[in-house]
């Protein structure tokens, strides 16, 4: 019998970056940050201990205003955790010390992870990271609800990550990332022919982030006797934070923001 | 606002242990924030220079410090009790702006030799010595000096002190570092190389 039926290509991890106003930056810059870009990137991976991930690499291009690097399925949790932390760091380092040859450091960046089956050809070749996967992680890099993190956030939030539903439920919930599930924040994103629900994550909330959680829900029309507003997206600062106080340690995020499939601070 | 105090290079503006009850908000200078250990040593935890606020974590009275802060430069601070703070922070209305500035510097208590771990030691030590120059008052004489011993940077960042005396030779030799025997920056691109924030390329 003759089947149409081809086989899948292999799963593969993929992370891409984009540079928050990219096109601000003065055009006699764009080379030099374009290059600079995977060099970030790079420090990042050995500056978290990911060598290994980065020698290891499947495929990797360059957009322009970012770049997208393909890993083996199974490195997936590394990607979120300890990646997303490091990457706000090395950013921040930078912005700290400010490189002598111009290129603006003040980065802030939108990264989309995701995982799917991707062309690999083993050879790196152009068309490798091919197929719906790969573009469905371009479509949630662009999407209001990530593009709204870096808006609502200051300067010092230089990291505002998208993950998709697929890579949620593989790494984050079934426990393979080192990272509380609280920390991924549920959006529904609309972006082109792209529909669905994908998890927000930024390492180093700032601004209304904190104030209003990574995805707010605005309060539902309410009479004035319920002055409450449903769907508690919005946690509120005060309790969250004198949390955060108490422990010399502690971290800002377990259960100090609005999710929207809880329903009030957890 | 608050009382003006001024340090010494080497001196403690906050101890380990003290009393907290008060904020110093330094103006002038660099210092360095050590988180005691237990053999005695201070683990290099955080860098600060003019603007930054020192003892923010133990500002409640009858609470203690957990860090000891130490004056790299001449350093000028204003010292405020928590009464003058809190009542600043109220008629301002900007407590969600120093509760979002507590939260961004509770991340810096991973100490610089954990921090760094997974890098070259003189990827480690050029990324230290970039970062104190960069915090630099704008207007100090010498910004390029680097106010520290070689013994201090190899305690900070868990490298033997004669990793870090080759590591400073070869340095002096190709130009990054001026002769000694202080620790003087020559050529601030080459140590910005070093430190893999500046990319081969360029």
């Amino acid at each position: 019998m003759d089947s149409k039926s081809k086989p899948l290509p292999p799963y593969r991890a993929l992370l891409v970056v984009d540079v928050k106003d990219f096109s601000a930056v003065p055009g006699a810059h764009h080379a030099e940050l374009t290059e600079a870009i995977p060099e970030i990137l790079r420090q990042t991976f050995l500056g978290c201990g990911l060598e290994r991930l980065w020698r290891d690499i499947k495929f990797e291009a360059s957009t322009g205003d970012g770049y997208a690097l393909g890993f083996a399925a199974k490195h997936l949790p590394f990607l979120l955790s300890p990646f997303l932390p490091a990457l706000q760091k090395e950013l921040t380092y930078r912005a700290t010390v400010e490189e002598p040859s111009g290129v603006p450091q003040p980065l802030r960046m939108r990264v989309s992870v995701n995982v799917g089956p991707m062309t690999d050809s083993g050879a790196k070749r152009l068309g490798d990271g091919s197929g719906n996967a790969r573009v469905e992680t371009h479509r949630l890099l662009d999407c209001k609800p990530v593009r709204d993190l870096l808006a609502r956030s200051g300067p010092t939030t230089r990291v505002a990550a998208i993950v998709s539903r697929r890579a949620f439920e593989d790494a984050v919930k079934s426990g393979f990332v080192d990272d509380d599930e609280n920390l991924y924040v549920a959006v529904d994103v609309t972006e082109k022919t792209y529909e669905g629900t994908a998890y927000v994550r930024v390492p180093n909330p700032s601004g209304d982030l904190i104030r209003n959680g990574l995805a707010p829900v605005l309060p539902a029309p309410t009479t004035p006797e319920r002055p409450e507003p449903q769907g508690g997206g919005i946690g509120r600062i005060s309790g969250g934070v004198g949390n955060v106080i108490q422990h010399a340690t502690g971290t800002i995020n377990a259960n100090n923001h609005g999710n929207r499939r809880r329903g009030g601070k957890g | 606002m608050g009382v003006e105090r001024h340090y010494r290079p080497k001196a403690a503006l906050v101890r380990q242990g003290d009393p907290g009850g008060f904020l110093l908000v330094l103006t002038r200078g660099r210092v360095a924030v050590l988180a005691n250990q237990e053999d005695g040593a201070g683990a290099l935890v955080a860098l600060r220079a003019a603007g930054d606020l020192i003892g923010e974590m133990a500002t409640r009275s009858g609470s203690v410090r957990v860090a000891t802060v130490v004056a790299l430069d001449e350093c000028t601070a204003r010292l405020l009790p928590m009464a003058t703070m809190n009542h600043f922070l109220d008629t301002h209305d900007v407590r969600d702006a120093m509760s979002h500035h507590l939260v961004a510097k509770l991340s810096e208590t991973v100490p610089y030799q954990v921090r760094l771990v997974h890098f070259s030691a003189g990827q480690r030590l050029a990324r230290l010595l970039l970062e104190i120059v960069a915090l630099a008052d704008p207007d100090h004489p010498e910004p390029l000096r680097l106010p520290l011993s070689q013994e201090s940077a190899a305690t900070a960042l868990g490298l033997s002190r004669s990793t870090v005396a080759d590591q400073v030779a070869a340095w002096r030799r190709d130009g990054t570092l001026s002769a000694g025997p202080r620790l003087v920056v020559a050529n601030p691109r080459l140590l910005a190389r070093h430190a893999g924030v500046i990319g081969v390329t360029s």
